[in-house]
Protein backbone atom coordinates (compact mmCIF):
# COMPACT_ATOMS: atom_id res chain seq x y z
CA UNK A 1 0.00 0.00 0.00
CA UNK A 2 1.50 3.32 -1.08
CA UNK A 3 1.23 6.27 1.30
CA UNK A 4 -1.42 8.80 0.41
CA UNK A 5 1.14 11.57 -0.12
CA UNK A 6 3.42 9.54 -2.35
CA UNK A 7 0.47 8.03 -4.22
CA UNK A 8 -0.88 11.53 -4.83
CA UNK A 9 2.46 12.62 -6.26
CA UNK A 10 2.55 9.67 -8.63
CA UNK A 11 -1.01 10.34 -9.77
CA UNK A 12 -0.12 13.97 -10.51
CA UNK A 13 2.97 12.79 -12.38
CA UNK A 14 0.70 10.59 -14.53
CA UNK A 15 -1.72 13.44 -15.22
CA UNK A 16 1.03 15.95 -15.98
CA UNK A 17 2.78 13.39 -18.17
CA UNK A 18 -0.33 13.00 -20.34
CA UNK A 19 -0.61 16.79 -20.60
CA UNK A 20 3.06 17.28 -21.42
CA UNK A 21 3.18 14.48 -23.97
CA UNK A 22 0.17 15.91 -25.78
CA UNK A 23 1.69 19.41 -25.81
CA UNK A 24 4.95 17.88 -27.03
CA UNK A 25 3.22 16.52 -30.13
CA UNK A 26 1.85 19.93 -31.10
CA UNK A 27 4.81 22.08 -30.03
CA UNK A 28 7.86 19.86 -30.14
CA UNK A 29 7.02 17.84 -33.23
CA UNK A 30 4.90 20.28 -35.22
CA UNK A 31 6.13 23.65 -33.97
CA UNK A 32 2.62 24.87 -33.09
CA UNK A 33 3.07 27.44 -30.38
CA UNK A 34 -0.38 26.81 -28.97
CA UNK A 35 -1.01 28.80 -25.81
CA UNK A 36 -4.65 27.71 -25.72
CA UNK A 37 -3.67 24.28 -24.49
CA UNK A 38 -5.02 24.81 -20.98
CA UNK A 39 -8.40 25.49 -22.58
CA UNK A 40 -8.55 21.91 -23.86
CA UNK A 41 -7.59 20.62 -20.42
CA UNK A 42 -10.42 22.69 -18.89
CA UNK A 43 -13.01 21.56 -21.42
CA UNK A 44 -12.11 17.92 -20.77
CA UNK A 45 -12.26 18.36 -17.00
CA UNK A 46 -15.60 20.18 -16.97
CA UNK A 47 -17.20 17.91 -19.59
CA UNK A 48 -16.32 14.77 -17.66
CA UNK A 49 -17.16 16.33 -14.27
CA UNK A 50 -20.64 17.38 -15.38
CA UNK A 51 -21.35 13.97 -16.87
CA UNK A 52 -19.98 12.14 -13.81
CA UNK A 53 -22.12 14.29 -11.52
CA UNK A 54 -25.17 13.37 -13.58
CA UNK A 55 -24.42 9.68 -13.06
CA UNK A 56 -22.87 8.77 -16.42
CA UNK A 57 -20.45 5.82 -16.53
CA UNK A 58 -16.72 6.57 -16.45
CA UNK A 59 -15.99 5.31 -19.95
CA UNK A 60 -18.57 7.78 -21.35
CA UNK A 61 -17.12 10.61 -19.28
CA UNK A 62 -13.60 9.77 -20.49
CA UNK A 63 -14.63 9.55 -24.14
CA UNK A 64 -16.55 12.82 -24.00
CA UNK A 65 -13.64 14.49 -22.19
CA UNK A 66 -11.42 13.45 -25.09
CA UNK A 67 -13.77 14.22 -27.99
CA UNK A 68 -15.19 17.61 -26.99
CA UNK A 69 -11.78 19.35 -26.81
CA UNK A 70 -10.91 17.64 -30.10
CA UNK A 71 -13.86 19.34 -31.76
CA UNK A 72 -12.81 22.67 -30.29
CA UNK A 73 -9.29 22.06 -31.55
CA UNK A 74 -10.63 21.51 -35.06
CA UNK A 75 -12.53 24.82 -34.90
CA UNK A 76 -9.51 26.65 -33.46
CA UNK A 77 -7.12 25.21 -36.05
CA UNK A 78 -9.44 26.18 -38.90
CA UNK A 79 -9.66 29.73 -37.57
CA UNK A 80 -5.90 30.08 -36.99
CA UNK A 81 -4.60 28.10 -39.94
CA UNK A 82 -2.72 30.89 -41.63
CA UNK A 83 -1.17 32.18 -38.41
CA UNK A 84 2.32 31.35 -37.26
CA UNK A 85 4.69 32.01 -34.40
CA UNK A 86 3.71 34.96 -32.21
CA UNK A 87 0.40 35.50 -33.99
CA UNK A 88 -0.65 31.90 -33.44
CA UNK A 89 0.43 32.18 -29.80
CA UNK A 90 -1.68 35.32 -29.29
CA UNK A 91 -4.74 33.90 -30.99
CA UNK A 92 -4.60 30.65 -29.04
CA UNK A 93 -3.94 32.53 -25.81
CA UNK A 94 -7.20 34.35 -26.50
CA UNK A 95 -8.92 30.98 -26.73
CA UNK A 96 -7.66 29.94 -23.29
CA UNK A 97 -8.86 33.25 -21.79
CA UNK A 98 -12.29 32.73 -23.35
CA UNK A 99 -12.56 29.21 -21.90
CA UNK A 100 -11.47 30.48 -18.51
CA UNK A 101 -14.04 33.27 -18.70
CA UNK A 102 -16.77 30.77 -19.56
CA UNK A 103 -15.87 28.50 -16.62
CA UNK A 104 -15.88 31.54 -14.33
CA UNK A 105 -19.05 33.22 -15.57
CA UNK A 106 -21.40 30.53 -16.85
CA UNK A 107 -22.58 29.94 -13.32
CA UNK A 108 -25.63 27.95 -14.37
CA UNK A 109 -23.40 25.28 -15.89
CA UNK A 110 -20.08 25.42 -14.05
CA UNK A 111 -21.08 27.11 -10.76
CA UNK A 112 -18.46 29.74 -11.57
CA UNK A 113 -15.86 30.43 -8.86
CA UNK A 114 -17.53 27.95 -6.49
CA UNK A 115 -16.51 25.10 -8.74
CA UNK A 116 -17.94 21.60 -9.02
CA UNK A 117 -17.57 19.56 -5.83
CA UNK A 118 -18.38 15.91 -5.21
CA UNK A 119 -17.19 14.52 -8.55
CA UNK A 120 -17.35 10.76 -8.10
CA UNK A 121 -14.36 8.52 -8.70
CA UNK A 122 -14.68 5.99 -11.54
CA UNK A 123 -16.69 2.87 -10.92
CA UNK A 124 -16.35 -0.20 -13.12
CA UNK A 125 -15.48 -3.90 -12.93
CA UNK A 126 -16.15 -3.84 -9.19
CA UNK A 127 -12.89 -1.96 -8.50
CA UNK A 128 -12.88 0.63 -5.72
CA UNK A 129 -11.22 3.69 -7.26
CA UNK A 130 -11.73 5.67 -4.07
CA UNK A 131 -8.62 3.75 -3.11
CA UNK A 132 -5.74 5.93 -4.32
CA UNK A 133 -3.59 2.94 -5.21
CA UNK A 134 -6.23 1.68 -7.63
CA UNK A 135 -6.65 5.17 -9.06
CA UNK A 136 -2.89 5.42 -9.46
CA UNK A 137 -2.84 2.18 -11.44
CA UNK A 138 -5.62 3.49 -13.69
CA UNK A 139 -3.95 6.85 -14.33
CA UNK A 140 -0.53 5.24 -14.82
CA UNK A 141 -1.97 2.81 -17.37
CA UNK A 142 -3.61 5.67 -19.26
CA UNK A 143 -0.32 7.61 -19.14
CA UNK A 144 1.61 4.61 -20.49
CA UNK A 145 -0.96 4.09 -23.23
CA UNK A 146 -0.70 7.78 -24.13
CA UNK A 147 3.07 7.50 -24.39
CA UNK A 148 2.88 4.40 -26.58
CA UNK A 149 0.29 5.94 -28.92
CA UNK A 150 2.15 9.24 -29.26
CA UNK A 151 5.45 7.41 -29.76
CA UNK A 152 3.86 5.44 -32.57
CA UNK A 153 2.48 8.61 -34.13
CA UNK A 154 5.80 10.45 -33.80
CA UNK A 155 7.68 7.59 -35.51
CA UNK A 156 5.16 7.33 -38.35
CA UNK A 157 5.20 9.04 -41.75
CA UNK A 158 2.67 11.49 -40.30
CA UNK A 159 5.08 12.27 -37.45
CA UNK A 160 7.86 13.01 -39.93
CA UNK A 161 5.51 15.26 -41.88
CA UNK A 162 4.85 17.19 -38.67
CA UNK A 163 8.59 17.58 -38.07
CA UNK A 164 9.03 18.80 -41.62
CA UNK A 165 6.33 21.42 -41.02
CA UNK A 166 8.07 22.48 -37.82
CA UNK A 167 11.39 22.93 -39.59
CA UNK A 168 10.09 24.58 -42.76
CA UNK A 169 6.42 24.64 -43.64
CA UNK A 170 6.93 26.12 -47.09
CA UNK A 171 9.42 23.43 -48.01
CA UNK A 172 6.95 20.81 -46.76
CA UNK A 173 4.26 22.31 -49.01
CA UNK A 174 6.74 22.24 -51.91
CA UNK A 175 6.96 18.48 -51.43
CA UNK A 176 3.19 18.20 -51.81
CA UNK A 177 2.42 17.84 -48.10
CA UNK A 178 -1.04 19.04 -47.00
CA UNK A 179 0.34 21.11 -44.16
CA UNK A 180 -2.93 22.73 -43.07
CA UNK A 181 -4.57 19.33 -42.59
CA UNK A 182 -1.52 17.95 -40.81
CA UNK A 183 -1.38 20.88 -38.38
CA UNK A 184 -5.07 20.58 -37.69
CA UNK A 185 -4.71 16.89 -36.92
CA UNK A 186 -1.74 17.55 -34.63
CA UNK A 187 -3.75 20.07 -32.65
CA UNK A 188 -6.75 17.75 -32.48
CA UNK A 189 -4.68 14.80 -31.21
CA UNK A 190 -3.03 17.09 -28.66
CA UNK A 191 -6.45 18.30 -27.46
CA UNK A 192 -7.75 14.71 -27.30
CA UNK A 193 -5.16 13.70 -24.72
CA UNK A 194 -5.34 17.02 -22.87
CA UNK A 195 -9.04 16.34 -22.39
CA UNK A 196 -8.27 12.88 -20.99
CA UNK A 197 -5.87 14.48 -18.51
CA UNK A 198 -8.66 16.88 -17.51
CA UNK A 199 -11.00 13.95 -16.88
CA UNK A 200 -8.43 12.25 -14.64
CA UNK A 201 -7.79 15.45 -12.70
CA UNK A 202 -11.50 16.00 -12.08
CA UNK A 203 -11.97 12.37 -10.98
CA UNK A 204 -8.93 12.38 -8.71
CA UNK A 205 -9.52 15.68 -6.91
CA UNK A 206 -13.31 15.21 -6.85
CA UNK A 207 -13.48 18.98 -7.24
CA UNK A 208 -12.59 21.45 -9.97
CA UNK A 209 -12.83 25.21 -10.23
CA UNK A 210 -11.66 27.76 -12.79
CA UNK A 211 -8.40 28.51 -10.96
CA UNK A 212 -7.00 25.13 -12.03
CA UNK A 213 -7.30 26.24 -15.66
CA UNK A 214 -5.95 29.74 -15.66
CA UNK A 215 -3.43 30.59 -18.36
CA UNK A 216 -0.61 30.57 -15.78
CA UNK A 217 -1.15 26.82 -15.30
CA UNK A 218 0.37 26.31 -18.74
CA UNK A 219 3.77 27.28 -17.35
CA UNK A 220 4.67 23.97 -15.65
CA UNK A 221 3.56 22.00 -18.71
CA UNK A 222 5.51 24.21 -21.08
CA UNK A 223 8.48 23.97 -18.70
CA UNK A 224 8.33 20.18 -18.86
CA UNK A 225 8.28 20.19 -22.68
CA UNK A 226 11.20 22.62 -22.94
CA UNK A 227 13.31 21.06 -20.18
CA UNK A 228 12.79 17.53 -21.44
CA UNK A 229 13.66 18.72 -24.93
CA UNK A 230 11.52 19.53 -27.92
CA UNK A 231 10.49 16.46 -29.92
CA UNK A 232 11.70 14.10 -27.21
CA UNK A 233 9.13 11.83 -25.59
CA UNK A 234 11.61 10.17 -23.19
CA UNK A 235 12.78 13.66 -22.22
CA UNK A 236 9.19 14.57 -21.44
CA UNK A 237 8.92 11.64 -18.99
CA UNK A 238 12.13 12.65 -17.26
CA UNK A 239 11.17 16.30 -17.05
CA UNK A 240 7.67 15.55 -15.73
CA UNK A 241 9.11 13.69 -12.77
CA UNK A 242 11.55 16.55 -12.07
CA UNK A 243 8.97 19.30 -12.37
CA UNK A 244 6.31 17.61 -10.25
CA UNK A 245 8.82 16.72 -7.53
CA UNK A 246 10.85 19.96 -7.67
CA UNK A 247 8.59 22.18 -5.53
CA UNK A 248 7.80 19.47 -2.97
CA UNK A 249 10.60 20.49 -0.57
CA UNK A 250 8.73 23.79 -0.16
CA UNK A 251 6.13 21.89 1.89
CA UNK A 252 8.69 20.92 4.46
CA UNK A 253 10.62 24.14 5.01
CA UNK A 254 7.89 25.89 6.97
CA UNK A 255 6.67 28.33 4.30
CA UNK A 256 3.16 29.69 4.89
CA UNK A 257 0.65 27.90 2.66
CA UNK A 258 -0.18 31.18 0.90
CA UNK A 259 3.40 31.34 -0.34
CA UNK A 260 3.74 27.75 -1.51
CA UNK A 261 1.75 28.36 -4.73
CA UNK A 262 3.70 31.47 -5.82
CA UNK A 263 6.91 29.80 -4.66
CA UNK A 264 6.16 26.88 -6.95
CA UNK A 265 5.60 29.18 -9.94
CA UNK A 266 8.81 31.04 -9.16
CA UNK A 267 10.78 27.80 -9.08
CA UNK A 268 9.35 26.70 -12.43
CA UNK A 269 10.15 30.02 -14.05
CA UNK A 270 13.68 30.03 -12.62
CA UNK A 271 14.35 26.50 -13.74
CA UNK A 272 13.02 27.27 -17.22
CA UNK A 273 15.24 30.33 -17.53
CA UNK A 274 18.33 28.36 -16.48
CA UNK A 275 17.64 25.64 -18.99
CA UNK A 276 17.01 28.13 -21.79
CA UNK A 277 20.29 29.87 -20.98
CA UNK A 278 22.57 26.87 -20.52
CA UNK A 279 20.87 24.00 -22.28
CA UNK A 280 18.57 25.44 -24.97
CA UNK A 281 17.75 22.01 -26.38
CA UNK A 282 16.72 20.74 -22.98
CA UNK A 283 18.05 17.46 -21.62
CA UNK A 284 17.14 15.17 -24.49
CA UNK A 285 15.88 17.41 -27.30
CA UNK A 286 17.33 17.61 -30.76
CA UNK A 287 15.57 20.85 -31.63
CA UNK A 288 16.48 24.26 -30.33
CA UNK A 289 13.64 26.53 -29.26
CA UNK A 290 13.54 29.47 -31.68
CA UNK B 1 -10.38 28.25 -78.40
CA UNK B 2 -6.68 28.21 -77.53
CA UNK B 3 -4.80 25.14 -78.80
CA UNK B 4 -2.34 23.81 -76.30
CA UNK B 5 0.98 22.57 -77.56
CA UNK B 6 1.12 19.23 -75.80
CA UNK B 7 4.86 18.81 -76.29
CA UNK B 8 5.26 21.77 -73.92
CA UNK B 9 5.56 20.75 -70.30
CA UNK B 10 5.20 24.32 -69.09
CA UNK B 11 3.60 27.36 -70.69
CA UNK B 12 3.78 30.79 -69.11
CA UNK B 13 1.31 33.21 -70.67
CA UNK B 14 1.57 36.94 -70.07
CA UNK B 15 2.34 36.69 -66.36
CA UNK B 16 2.09 39.88 -64.37
CA UNK B 17 2.83 40.56 -60.75
CA UNK B 18 3.35 43.86 -58.96
CA UNK B 19 4.35 44.76 -55.42
CA UNK B 20 2.82 48.13 -54.72
CA UNK B 21 3.91 50.29 -57.63
CA UNK B 22 6.77 47.99 -58.66
CA UNK B 23 6.13 45.70 -61.63
CA UNK B 24 8.24 42.72 -60.64
CA UNK B 25 7.00 40.62 -63.57
CA UNK B 26 5.48 42.51 -66.46
CA UNK B 27 3.97 40.38 -69.21
CA UNK B 28 6.27 37.38 -69.16
CA UNK B 29 5.55 34.59 -71.68
CA UNK B 30 7.54 31.52 -72.72
CA UNK B 31 7.19 27.76 -73.18
CA UNK B 32 9.35 24.86 -72.14
CA UNK B 33 9.31 21.77 -74.32
CA UNK B 34 9.55 18.36 -72.74
CA UNK B 35 13.16 17.24 -72.37
CA UNK B 36 14.68 20.72 -72.65
CA UNK B 37 16.83 22.58 -70.17
CA UNK B 38 16.24 26.31 -70.10
CA UNK B 39 18.21 28.90 -68.18
CA UNK B 40 16.76 32.13 -66.90
CA UNK B 41 19.34 34.85 -66.56
CA UNK B 42 19.20 38.54 -65.80
CA UNK B 43 20.52 41.17 -63.43
CA UNK B 44 19.53 41.11 -59.76
CA UNK B 45 15.96 42.31 -59.35
CA UNK B 46 14.96 41.46 -62.90
CA UNK B 47 12.12 39.20 -61.73
CA UNK B 48 13.58 35.70 -62.17
CA UNK B 49 12.84 34.42 -58.67
CA UNK B 50 9.43 36.11 -58.78
CA UNK B 51 8.65 34.09 -61.91
CA UNK B 52 9.71 30.96 -60.03
CA UNK B 53 7.50 31.93 -57.10
CA UNK B 54 4.56 32.45 -59.47
CA UNK B 55 5.12 29.08 -61.17
CA UNK B 56 5.45 27.20 -57.88
CA UNK B 57 2.47 28.99 -56.32
CA UNK B 58 4.18 30.86 -53.51
CA UNK B 59 2.90 34.07 -55.07
CA UNK B 60 -0.41 34.51 -56.84
CA UNK B 61 -0.47 36.11 -60.26
CA UNK B 62 -2.06 39.49 -60.87
CA UNK B 63 -2.89 38.27 -64.37
CA UNK B 64 -1.76 35.62 -66.81
CA UNK B 65 -1.79 31.84 -66.94
CA UNK B 66 0.44 28.97 -66.01
CA UNK B 67 -0.20 25.73 -67.89
CA UNK B 68 1.51 22.54 -66.72
CA UNK B 69 1.34 19.63 -69.14
CA UNK B 70 -1.92 20.89 -70.60
CA UNK B 71 -3.60 21.78 -67.29
CA UNK B 72 -4.18 25.31 -66.08
CA UNK B 73 -2.61 25.47 -62.61
CA UNK B 74 -2.78 29.24 -62.14
CA UNK B 75 -5.09 28.98 -59.13
CA UNK B 76 -3.64 25.84 -57.53
CA UNK B 77 -1.91 25.95 -54.15
CA UNK B 78 1.81 25.24 -53.62
CA UNK B 79 1.21 21.69 -52.47
CA UNK B 80 -1.22 20.98 -55.30
CA UNK B 81 1.32 22.15 -57.88
CA UNK B 82 3.98 19.99 -56.25
CA UNK B 83 1.70 16.96 -56.52
CA UNK B 84 0.93 17.84 -60.13
CA UNK B 85 4.62 17.76 -61.01
CA UNK B 86 6.47 20.94 -60.11
CA UNK B 87 9.57 20.20 -58.08
CA UNK B 88 11.38 23.27 -56.86
CA UNK B 89 14.78 23.96 -55.35
CA UNK B 90 15.12 27.30 -53.55
CA UNK B 91 17.89 29.86 -53.61
CA UNK B 92 18.18 29.65 -49.79
CA UNK B 93 18.55 26.27 -48.15
CA UNK B 94 15.15 24.82 -47.27
CA UNK B 95 16.10 21.43 -45.93
CA UNK B 96 14.48 20.14 -42.73
CA UNK B 97 17.45 20.95 -40.56
CA UNK B 98 16.59 18.84 -37.52
CA UNK B 99 16.02 15.72 -39.61
CA UNK B 100 18.70 13.45 -41.02
CA UNK B 101 19.69 13.24 -44.68
CA UNK B 102 17.75 9.98 -44.99
CA UNK B 103 14.64 11.47 -43.35
CA UNK B 104 14.80 14.50 -45.66
CA UNK B 105 14.90 12.28 -48.73
CA UNK B 106 12.36 9.80 -47.41
CA UNK B 107 9.83 12.59 -46.90
CA UNK B 108 9.90 13.06 -50.65
CA UNK B 109 9.48 9.39 -51.51
CA UNK B 110 7.01 8.41 -48.79
CA UNK B 111 3.61 9.83 -49.63
CA UNK B 112 1.79 8.14 -46.73
CA UNK B 113 1.46 11.57 -45.09
CA UNK B 114 -1.50 10.74 -42.86
CA UNK B 115 -0.52 7.26 -41.89
CA UNK B 116 -0.26 7.41 -38.09
CA UNK B 117 0.70 3.91 -37.29
CA UNK B 118 3.07 2.69 -39.98
CA UNK B 119 6.75 2.87 -39.24
CA UNK B 120 8.55 5.65 -41.09
CA UNK B 121 10.98 3.25 -42.70
CA UNK B 122 11.94 3.18 -46.37
CA UNK B 123 10.91 0.27 -48.56
CA UNK B 124 13.61 -1.65 -50.43
CA UNK B 125 12.97 0.37 -53.56
CA UNK B 126 13.11 3.66 -51.65
CA UNK B 127 16.33 2.60 -49.93
CA UNK B 128 17.86 1.86 -53.34
CA UNK B 129 16.80 5.24 -54.71
CA UNK B 130 18.25 7.06 -51.70
CA UNK B 131 21.50 5.09 -51.77
CA UNK B 132 21.88 5.57 -55.51
CA UNK B 133 21.65 9.33 -55.36
CA UNK B 134 23.84 9.62 -52.26
CA UNK B 135 26.39 7.40 -54.02
CA UNK B 136 26.40 9.74 -56.97
CA UNK B 137 27.08 12.70 -54.69
CA UNK B 138 29.51 10.74 -52.47
CA UNK B 139 27.37 11.45 -49.41
CA UNK B 140 26.57 7.89 -48.27
CA UNK B 141 28.45 8.37 -45.00
CA UNK B 142 26.20 11.31 -44.15
CA UNK B 143 22.96 9.39 -44.54
CA UNK B 144 22.10 9.33 -40.83
CA UNK B 145 23.51 12.76 -39.96
CA UNK B 146 21.23 15.72 -39.27
CA UNK B 147 21.42 18.01 -42.28
CA UNK B 148 22.38 20.94 -40.09
CA UNK B 149 25.78 19.27 -39.59
CA UNK B 150 26.49 19.28 -43.34
CA UNK B 151 28.54 21.91 -45.11
CA UNK B 152 26.84 24.45 -47.37
CA UNK B 153 27.87 22.60 -50.52
CA UNK B 154 26.70 19.25 -49.17
CA UNK B 155 23.33 20.77 -48.31
CA UNK B 156 23.00 22.08 -51.86
CA UNK B 157 23.61 18.56 -53.13
CA UNK B 158 20.94 17.13 -50.83
CA UNK B 159 18.53 19.82 -52.02
CA UNK B 160 19.21 18.87 -55.62
CA UNK B 161 18.74 15.21 -54.70
CA UNK B 162 15.45 16.01 -52.99
CA UNK B 163 14.23 18.04 -55.96
CA UNK B 164 15.12 15.18 -58.30
CA UNK B 165 13.54 12.44 -56.17
CA UNK B 166 10.17 14.18 -55.86
CA UNK B 167 7.99 12.73 -58.66
CA UNK B 168 7.89 15.57 -61.15
CA UNK B 169 7.29 16.78 -64.68
CA UNK B 170 9.63 19.72 -64.40
CA UNK B 171 12.40 20.74 -62.01
CA UNK B 172 12.90 24.38 -61.07
CA UNK B 173 16.41 25.03 -59.81
CA UNK B 174 17.13 28.43 -58.31
CA UNK B 175 20.89 29.10 -58.52
CA UNK B 176 21.97 25.51 -57.85
CA UNK B 177 25.70 26.29 -57.91
CA UNK B 178 25.69 29.62 -56.09
CA UNK B 179 28.32 29.63 -53.37
CA UNK B 180 29.66 26.11 -53.99
CA UNK B 181 33.26 25.14 -54.64
CA UNK B 182 34.49 24.59 -58.22
CA UNK B 183 34.69 20.84 -57.52
CA UNK B 184 31.04 20.72 -56.43
CA UNK B 185 30.03 22.88 -59.36
CA UNK B 186 31.52 20.25 -61.66
CA UNK B 187 29.69 17.49 -59.80
CA UNK B 188 26.39 19.35 -60.15
CA UNK B 189 27.09 20.09 -63.80
CA UNK B 190 27.76 16.39 -64.47
CA UNK B 191 24.56 15.46 -62.67
CA UNK B 192 22.48 17.93 -64.67
CA UNK B 193 24.06 16.70 -67.89
CA UNK B 194 23.06 13.17 -66.89
CA UNK B 195 19.50 14.40 -66.29
CA UNK B 196 19.51 16.07 -69.68
CA UNK B 197 20.50 12.78 -71.30
CA UNK B 198 17.61 11.12 -69.44
CA UNK B 199 15.18 13.62 -70.99
CA UNK B 200 14.43 15.67 -67.88
CA UNK B 201 12.79 19.06 -68.25
CA UNK B 202 14.54 21.71 -66.17
CA UNK B 203 14.29 25.46 -65.69
CA UNK B 204 17.34 26.97 -64.02
CA UNK B 205 18.06 30.43 -62.65
CA UNK B 206 21.79 30.97 -62.73
CA UNK B 207 24.30 33.82 -62.88
CA UNK B 208 27.29 31.73 -63.91
CA UNK B 209 27.36 32.13 -67.70
CA UNK B 210 29.90 29.40 -68.33
CA UNK B 211 27.87 26.93 -66.31
CA UNK B 212 24.72 27.79 -68.20
CA UNK B 213 26.08 27.93 -71.75
CA UNK B 214 27.66 24.47 -71.56
CA UNK B 215 24.48 22.85 -70.33
CA UNK B 216 21.28 24.42 -71.59
CA UNK B 217 19.24 24.28 -74.78
CA UNK B 218 17.76 27.75 -74.50
CA UNK B 219 18.23 30.92 -72.48
CA UNK B 220 15.54 33.36 -71.38
CA UNK B 221 16.89 36.76 -70.43
CA UNK B 222 14.93 39.02 -68.09
CA UNK B 223 15.38 42.65 -67.24
CA UNK B 224 13.05 44.87 -65.19
CA UNK B 225 10.31 42.24 -65.14
CA UNK B 226 10.26 41.65 -68.90
CA UNK B 227 11.80 39.06 -71.19
CA UNK B 228 14.25 40.89 -73.41
CA UNK B 229 15.66 37.87 -75.27
CA UNK B 230 14.97 34.18 -75.76
CA UNK B 231 17.13 31.86 -77.82
CA UNK B 232 19.97 29.38 -77.81
CA UNK B 233 23.14 30.27 -75.86
CA UNK B 234 25.08 31.31 -78.97
CA UNK B 235 22.34 33.73 -80.06
CA UNK B 236 22.06 35.18 -76.56
CA UNK B 237 25.78 35.71 -76.28
CA UNK B 238 25.68 37.88 -79.41
CA UNK B 239 22.48 39.73 -78.48
CA UNK B 240 23.18 43.44 -78.03
CA UNK B 241 20.24 44.06 -75.69
CA UNK B 242 21.50 41.29 -73.40
CA UNK B 243 25.00 42.70 -73.45
CA UNK B 244 23.72 46.12 -72.41
CA UNK B 245 21.32 44.93 -69.73
CA UNK B 246 23.27 42.10 -68.24
CA UNK B 247 26.75 41.60 -69.42
CA UNK B 248 27.53 45.33 -69.15
CA UNK B 249 29.12 45.62 -72.57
Amino acid sequence: MISSYFGGLLIMISIYLILALSLQLALGFCGLFNLGFVGFYAIGAYASALLALSGQPFWFCLLTAALVPTIFAYILSTATNKLKGDYLALATMGFSFVIYAVTLNWIGLTKGPLGLPGIPRPQFWGIDFNNDTNFLILSALIAILTYLILHKIASSPFGKTLEAIRDDELAAKSLGKKTATAKSLALMISAFFAGIAGCLLASYLSYIDPTSFMFVNLIPILTIVVIGGLASLPGTVFATIIIVLLPEPLRFIGLPSSLIGPGRQLLYALFLLLILLYKPKGFYGKVELE
Amino acid sequence: MERLNLSNILEIKNLKRSFGGVKAVDGCSFEIESGKIIAMIGPNGSGKTTVFNLISGILSVDSGKIILDGSNITDNSVEERARLGISRMYQQSRLFKNLTVKENLLLVLDQRNFNFFARSKPSTEQTEQINEILDLFELNKKINMPVKTLSFGQRRLIEIARTYLLPHKIMLLDEPVAGVTPHLRNEISKFLTKLKDEGETILIIEHDMNFVYNLVDEVVVMDAGKIIAHGNPVEIEKNQKVKEAYLGA
